[in-house]
């Protein structure tokens, strides 16, 4: 739900409701302030809701979202608490049951590193694509992907740098996912993970959270240049 | 040139630690070196049994991730000075490290996720407060009016002493983190928290008056349940050592007897757990001695540096129907004995084990000791993915994908 206020410094609030319930009952509650005669119930509501029942992840906004009600009741003045939000009406959406809300969080980078080895074959790899479709998919506006593989004949291989959800390449890439590594190799996933490691290094651009996912089904793997990486990874800028 | 780079790198004091979260997929695949790269860089290690159940691991961990409050927490300890305490055991974190002089010490706790709540068990042994007096010259005035007391009789002894009370700091806490919303710039609370308690003066040998024995204070749930979680991660980390070296009976037994300690201490009846109940049966309470005392420092992560004092000693499921008569919470209680009973089902068969419970045991092992969870396959996990509301709002994303996907299966 969007709140379009008249204050200046505050233009818009957006509540996070966790079901939509509570999105009613908010609904409701600030439709009720439309009325002739605004009780005192809903500015109390307002204050204590705000220890949590809303999903915000920034801490910020909770206190954005405290400053408002201070602010709308001095802008108020002798009125009434409850008129300062006045253009609320306008903007009470609801969003609709398909589309996802925005996600509100620090924005992280973060590499997959997915195997392409024989023992990929089949349902595996389709299961695989389908996982980071959805991966792509639930990224928040500011956060970045990028694509690893490991297991081919070419060791480590990095598939797609960096890139937001909104790039148009995502499906072409994941589509393009195939085992083709053959029997005998032997997939290494700290390969994979050192390659990712070098995709954050040369990052020119760092948001502030850093991740590796790392998926395998692979029963070798090259013990002795852990540490190498895990030095790489407690290094990182 | 790239060395001056490099040497400007270092010395700004922005900080980014990569966090390399590992997916076992399959019955294949050796979880060893992911589990090595994944506690290392304090994230965690799934074991993806199931492929089916792919996405629906990678989307409680990218939840996580979209969830993190606070990197890179430390909750830094320390003995201030005239603390009469000494550090007898620091559990419940990802790595403890203690400094030389033994009054500091630091348990990394990794990032912090919105919703999140972790337990450090600080066990302190205080010394009695003789020791103090002694380091104090003895005062002859002291001396006189104490033999005076003497001669005056109880009432007015008693008297003295209540005014004679000190109260002692014990412990200080502070948590060092890097904020994420300042370029990761190394921050701490506000003000470190303190423990102080009032010390009695110990008994002087010359008054014979005895004080009544005040009963041992039973230990808080919230630590009898802490205690709980490391005594079951650590026995299941001792029995895997057991199976690796062939002695699956002895792991079997080990296992069983863990089982009946928690059920034990989930009812609140056996040692170490004094409830009012046992005393009242007279008998075999535990000897607690009484220098040692063991304070619980929770640390709520839950809001940025803000968090109110009042939300520290309740148990995130302190909703009086779930709580046992110890106090500690039943569902977690439950998990736990869920995760040992898992692990018993296949031990006595090493190649089953070693192909399929090992990294269910080796999950669980992180899962417990670190208080995450990523997903609802397991009671334990679902009990500390359930805290954070980013990890349910994914899980249940990717649980509504479904469709979609099994769109995407059959065009293949």
């Amino acid at each position: 739900m969007t709140l379009s206020l008249s204050v200046n410094e505050l233009p818009a609030f957006h509540l996070l409701f966790r079901d939509r319930h509570q999105l009613e009952l908010w609904k409701r509650a600030f439709i009720d302030l439309d009325n002739p005669y605004p009780s005192n119930r809903a500015p109390q509501e307002f204050e204590h809701d705000t220890s949590g029942t809303d999903e915000d992840d920034y801490s910020r906004h909770t206190k954005a979202k405290k400053r408002v009600s201070s602010v709308a009741s001095s802008y108020a003045g002798v009125q009434s608490v409850n008129t300062a939000p006045t253009e609320y009406t306008a903007s009470v959406r609801e969003p609709a049951e398909s589309r996802l809300p925005p996600s509100l969080h620090v924005p992280l980078d973060m590499v997959v590193v997915i195997p392409v080895s024989s023992s990929m074959q089949g349902l595996k790899i389709t299961l695989l694509r389908d996982a980071l479709k959805f991966l792509v998919q639930s990224l928040g506006e500011r956060d970045r992907m990028g694509l690893v593989s490991f297991g081919s004949s070419g060791g480590g291989v990095p598939l797609v740098g960096m890139t937001s959800k909104a790039w148009g390449g995502w499906n072409k890439i994941f589509n393009a996912i195939k085992p083709v590594g053959q029997k005998s190799l032997r997939a290494d996933v700290v390969e994979g993970a050192n390659v990712a490691m070098d995709l954050l290094m040369q990052r020119k651009s760092a948001n502030p959270i850093s991740n590796i996912l790392l998926i395998s089904d692979s029963s070798t793997s090259d013990a002795e240049s852990v540490d190498f990486v895990v030095q790489r990874a407690e290094a990182a800028k | 040139m790239l060395q001056s780079f490099f040497f400007l790198q270092c010395t700004d004091d922005r900080y980014y630690r990569v966090a390399i979260h590992s997916f076992g997929l399959g019955l294949t695949h050796k979880p060893d070196t992911m589990i090595e790269l994944s506690s290392r860089t304090k994230a965690s290690y799934t074991y993806v049994k199931d492929w089916m159940m792919l996405r629906e691991c990678v989307a409680g961990c990218l939840g996580a991730l979209q969830s993190t409050s606070h990197q890179n927490v430390k909750l830094k300890l320390k003995l201030p000075e005239g603390s009469p305490a000494k550090f007898v055991k620091i559990s419940g974190a990802l790595q403890i490290t203690k400094r030389a002089t033994g009054r500091d010490a630091e348990a990394s706790i990794g990032d912090l996720r919105f919703g999140d709540k972790r337990d450090i068990l600080v066990q302190l042994a205080i010394a009695p407060d003789n020791s103090s007096q002694d380091q104090l010259p003895q005062d002859p005035w002291e001396s006189i009016v104490s033999g005076l007391e003497a001669l005056g009789g109880s009432l007015e002894s008693d008297e003295q002493r209540t005014l004679s009370i000190d109260e002692v700091p014990l412990l200080q806490a502070d948590l060092a983190y890097s904020d994420i919303l300042r370029d990761g710039t190394l921050t701490h609370l506000p003000r470190p928290s303190l423990l102080a308690i009032t010390m009695l003066p110990a008994n002087r040998p010359s008054k014979q008056n005895i004080r009544p024995a005040t009963p041992p204070i039973p230990p808080h749930p919230s630590i009898v349940q802490r205690r709980m979680e490391l005594l079951t991660s650590d026995m299941l980390t001792r029995a895997l050592t057991l199976v690796g070296r062939g002695q699956h009976e002895r792991a079997h037994h080990l296992l069983q007897e863990t089982r009946m300690i928690l059920k034990g201490l989930g009812k609140g009846g056996l040692p170490p757990v004094p409830s009012t109940t046992s005393q009242s049966n007279g008998g075999n309470k535990p000897a607690q001695s009484p220098p040692r005392n063991s304070a619980g420092s929770t640390k709520n992560g839950g809001s940025r540096s803000e968090t109110p004092e009042h939300h520290r000693d309740h148990s995130p499921h302190s909703d009086a129907s779930t709580i046992g008569r110890s106090g500690v919470d039943t569902a977690t209680m439950h998990a736990l004995d869920g995760d040992i009973e898992a692990s018993l089902e296949w031990i006595n068969h090493p190649a089953v084990f070693s192909r399929d419970s090992r990294k269910a045991v080796l999950q669980a092992i992180g899962v417990i000791s670190s208080q995450r969870g990523y997903t609802f396959r397991t009671p334990s996990e679902a009990l500390w993915a359930d805290r954070i509301p980013g990890v349910r709002k994914l899980t249940e994303r990717s649980r509504d994908w479904r469709e979609a996907g099994d769109n995407a299966l059959t065009e293949e």
